[in-house]
């Protein structure tokens, strides 16, 4: 299941161009895993600072795209002394393919991290066929 | 190459000067970029009147995995994130989380006063508020008109 977006750096920032914005804040490509048991597909992506109620799951043609914004801003009155990161609205898009059941997708925000589960269609499925005596 | 003092010359001097600032300037660079792995939390400092503010993007790390600590100046975060599955039958495509055990240290640049301190964690950020130690604070100096 290819994506679109490659990176392997922490937290890479989107490069201009490639996502137009109307919103003055930073946007990053979330770091994810693409893990596939038996059953389904399982992405997880790390967006601390966002809550379930500011993160959009979107499909359309295939592309899966998850887009979160974050809620949290820095103390106020306060100068920083160390940046070590950036806080901003995290953006990324994957391709699927015909082996996900597309109507079940199921998503979940929990600690700052997205879970969202994509069960495999039918004949993808891994079924054992019990052997009955006849 | 090593000259003794009263030999070198003075433009030779300088430049060997020179040499040992661009690699003090490089190696400093190289542990600073090194802070970059994900392994330990990345985290912001801030400083305001009253406080000195931690935050670290700790996404998955339950509260009862986390640990934090100060020790005079010095502030200690560590925790563990476990990975999702271990069996068989499961293949990764891609990881580019990293999970397992973190610590980190860092050395704040104010002193606090670590009993007063606080720390929540909403969706996977954790806040670190340490109140500055009270002899610490700036204080007004009012000048007197005589």
């Amino acid at each position: 299941m290819p994506d679109t977006n490659s990176s392997k750096e922490n937290k890479p920032e989107v490069v201009e161009g490639t996502i137009e914005r109307t919103r003055n804040r930073n946007l990053y490509s979330p770091r994810a895993d693409i893990i596939e048991t038996a059953e389904q597909y399982l992405i997880l992506a790390d967006i601390p600072g966002c809550s379930e109620k500011n993160v959009h799951v979107t499909l359309e043609k295939n592309v899966l795209t998850i887009n979160a914004v974050t809620t949290s801003s820095p103390p106020t009155g306060g100068t920083l002394i160390l940046s070590e990161y950036g806080t901003g609205d995290y953006y990324r898009s994957f391709v699927l393919s015909d082996q996900v059941d597309q109507e079940n997708i199921e998503a979940q925000v929990k600690n700052g991290i997205l879970r969202l589960v994509l069960p495999k269609a039918g004949p993808a499925k891994a079924q054992s066929i019990t052997v009955k005596a006849g | 190459m090593i000259y003794r003092r009263s030999s070198i010359p003075g433009f030779l001097r300088d430049m060997l000067r020179f040499q040992d600032q661009m690699n003090r300037i490089f190696d400093a660079s190289m542990t600073g970029s090194s802070y970059q792995s994900d392994a330990m939390p990345a985290m912001n400092i801030y400083t305001t009147t009253e406080d000195t503010v931690v935050t670290a993007e700790v996404p998955g790390v339950d509260i009862k995995d986390l640990e934090i600590s100060v020790v005079g100046n010095n502030l200690t975060i560590s925790g563990s994130r476990e990975a999702e599955f271990t069996d068989e039958n499961t293949t990764y495509h891609r990881q580019e989380r990293t999970c397992g055990y973190f610590s980190r240290g860092i050395e704040l640049p104010l002193p606090v006063e670590a009993d007063k301190a606080e720390a929540s964690l909403v969706n996977g950020l954790l806040t670190i508020t340490l109140p500055r130690a009270e002899a610490d604070k700036p204080r007004r100096i009012s000048v007197k008109m005589t």
